[in-house]
């Protein structure tokens, strides 16, 4: 079983390292993982596929906050992608549109799955799946009004 | 730091620990583990992930499971046209 080159870790081939650093190539393996989602939830016609979308993007913005470090990786991963990042970055915002790239989203849809995300992000149990607590929540639109009500400008 | 794996890479990480101690004693589980997943990760192999109790763990990708598909069938098709 050992002898595929990519489990068998000669120890000589390793480069020891004593940091958990997130390097360029992890997050390039990141956004290879963000943009076939991308591509699987284009070339789906189930209306449930956009949760697998969201949950890829959610994952990795979850580990990075628990890291301490969303905003100044979605930074990164939009320079990454050759994407000219905001003054004020949001990091759900900032990698669902490294994933789209090339293709350009619409504004009124990058906002509606961020707020989306980031309503689960404050209210979401972490042991929850994002689709149940979705589903439970009554869908996309109906968290993206959650969010604004609870959450947005207009919250009391 | 204390690592938290999922089954699968537990399994093949203990597998590099145990031979990165063939190769040198000296060398610190932590250190081999730590590299490994780090390793794995630039590969596309292994990623980090929240926990539950909102700790950083890290598991398996599916590139990972995919690896282990191959190989299995890369081995049973060895197996099967082995000269014994």
């Amino acid at each position: 079983m050992l002898s595929n080159p990519t489990l068998s870790l000669d120890p000589g081939r390793f480069r020891l390292r004593t940091k958990p650093q997130y390097s360029n190539d992890a997050l390039d393996e990141d956004i290879t993982r963000l943009t076939g989602a991308w591509a699987a939830l284009q070339s789906s016609r189930d209306r449930g596929a956009v949760y697998a979308f969201l949950s890829v993007v959610y994952e990795l913005v979850d580990w990075w906050t628990v890291d301490g470090k969303d905003k100044s990786r979605a930074r990164r991963i939009l320079i990454r992608q050759g994407i000219k990042p905001p003054e004020v970055t949001e990091p759900f915002a900032a990698v669902i549109v490294a994933a789209a790239h090339p293709a350009i989203l619409d504004k009124r849809m990058i906002s509606k799955w961020s707020r989306v995300l980031r309503y689960a992000a404050k209210y979401k149990d972490p042991s929850e799946p994002l689709k149940e607590f979705l589903k439970h929540k009554g869908g996309l639109n109906a968290c993206a009004g959650r969010y604004a009500r609870r959450l947005g400008r207009g919250a009391a | 730091m204390k690592f938290h794996l999922d089954k699968t890479l537990a399994l093949w990480a203990d597998v590099e620990v145990q031979m990165a101690k063939i190769h040198s004693r000296r060398i610190k589980r932590k250190v081999v583990l730590l590299s490994v997943l780090l390793d794995w990760e630039e590969k596309g192999l292994a990623m980090r992930y929240c926990r539950a109790n909102g700790t950083l763990g890290w598991k398996a990708t599916p590139k990972f499971s995919q690896h282990l598909a191959d190989a299995e069938l890369d081995a049973t098709e060895d197996l099967q046209h082995a000269d014994f």
